[in-house]
């Protein structure tokens, strides 16, 4: 059975900056996703007639 | 008005050779010369898309504008729904200087003013921030659309549309009289604020949106008298560099007299009472005194067509119109600052 996990061979690695910048990037776009849902959910219970 | 239409196209500065134009949209040709090509952009350079500086105004005015609407402190929208609607101004301000930063990097690497913006320095590709401005652009309006309504939610998207499409792919290229039209885009945020309060468009905002649409174009005038080579150098048709210095300084008197006679009508309304007219005596009377030294001096004259003599009245000019701008920024905060603590502690006075 072919084994195919270990291709390709040969492949770019990314530098440590760049796995710095890449890993603030995505901690900031999940607190910005998470940081969106909870406005929108407060928004929609602040509009609920009391 | 005659208005002379100068085309300039994306070609007049094609020839500049930028890192951002040597990279297209390619991240690996923005990042470090070895790794995986991934890039370098942190969330900081993400959030100096968005202009804080001129979103701190916006921010503001906006403020005011929720503050002065009727019933803003009477809960018809309530604490947490107008920090909300504060923040989608914001955000879609924010997301409009992305997208404006994405259609002018072809331009902006060659301006002082303007090359150490996160494209020209090479750290994000255009591509970038036109997504990342598209992405902030919807979910400014949803979001707004949620906590407030729809009146506000189209006005902020309109807002958007306005300083993309209107102004920077069609005015600014165009037409010196770019940012008269263009400067309405900055003029919406109090009038989108107001209308997340009452869901409407009334006497009181437009009057608030016709104050900073005429504070606009002297302020913008005033910077561009002193720096017109760099307008100039990428063939943005300012006034200055299309009419002339002269004609320049003549319509910045001019609309600093239209502006102080705009910054009446609140009396007029009552939006605004004693303390608003004193306060505002000062500070558009101060504000007409800096725009008629500007009009008197030789500001955004070429010293070269000058001899020794005049040299230092141009340089003494170009300090008249450097306070002149700097002045329009404290005078428009305070202006709504003063606006808004009449109306809120001393109405009917």
């Amino acid at each position: 059975m072919a084994e195919y996990r270990k291709e390709p061979t040969e492949f770019a690695e990314p530098t440590r900056e760049e796995i710095r910048a890449r890993t603030g990037r995505n901690i900031a776009i999940a607190l910005g996703l998470f940081f969106f849902l909870i406005l929108i959910a407060v928004s929609i219970v602040l509009r609920q007639p009391a | 008005m005659a208005v002379t239409r100068v085309t300039i196209t994306r070609s007049v500065v094609s020839s500049l050779n930028t890192q951002q134009e040597a990279a297209g949209d390619n991240p690996a040709a923005f990042s470090a010369p070895t790794g995986a090509g991934l890039s370098l952009a942190g969330p900081g350079d993400y959030f100096a898309l968005m202009k804080p500086r001129v979103m701190s105004l916006v921010i503001f005015t906006a403020i005011c504008g929720l503050l002065l609407a009727p019933g803003s402190l009477s809960g018809s929208i309530g604490f947490g729904s107008a920090l909300i609607s504060i923040f989608c101004i914001a955000l879609g301000a924010g997301a409009s200087g992305a997208l404006n930063m994405w259609y002018d990097s072809d331009i902006d690497g060659a301006m002082a003013r303007t090359s150490q913006r996160p494209i020209p320095r090479g750290v994000l590709t255009p591509r970038a921030a036109l997504g990342f401005g598209f992405v902030m652009s919807v979910a400014a309006v949803w979001l707004l659309l949620v906590a407030s309504n729809w009146v506000a939610a189209s006005l902020l998207a309109f807002t958007i549309f306005f300083y993309l499409v209107i102004y920077t792919m069609w005015l600014k290229r165009s037409t010196p009289q770019n940012i008269v039209i263009g400067g309405a885009a900055g003029a919406f945020p109090p009038m989108v604020a107001y209308a997340a309060v009452t869901g409407t468009i009334t006497l009181d905002s437009l009057v608030l949106f016709l104050i900073i649409f005429f504070w606009t174009p002297p302020h913008f005038w005033a910077l561009a008298l002193y720096k017109q080579t760099d307008y100039g150098r990428v063939g943005i048709p300012m006034l200055p560099n299309v009419k002339g210095a002269p004609r320049t300084r003549t319509e910045i008197i001019i609309y600093s007299v239209l502006l102080f006679g705009l910054t009446q009508l609140p009396l007029l309304t009552g939006l605004g009472g004693i303390v608003y007219g004193i306060g505002n005596l000062l500070l558009s009377g101060t504000f007409l005194v800096l725009a008629w030294r500007v009009f008197r001096s030789r500001a955004g004259d070429k010293p070269a067509e000058t001899d020794s003599d005049t040299l230092y009245a141009v340089r003494n000019g170009n300090q008249a119109a450097r306070n002149l701008f700097l002045y329009s920024i404290l005078y428009l905060f305070a202006l709504f600052a003063v606006l808004t603590v009449d109306h809120l502690f001393f109405a009917g006075v």
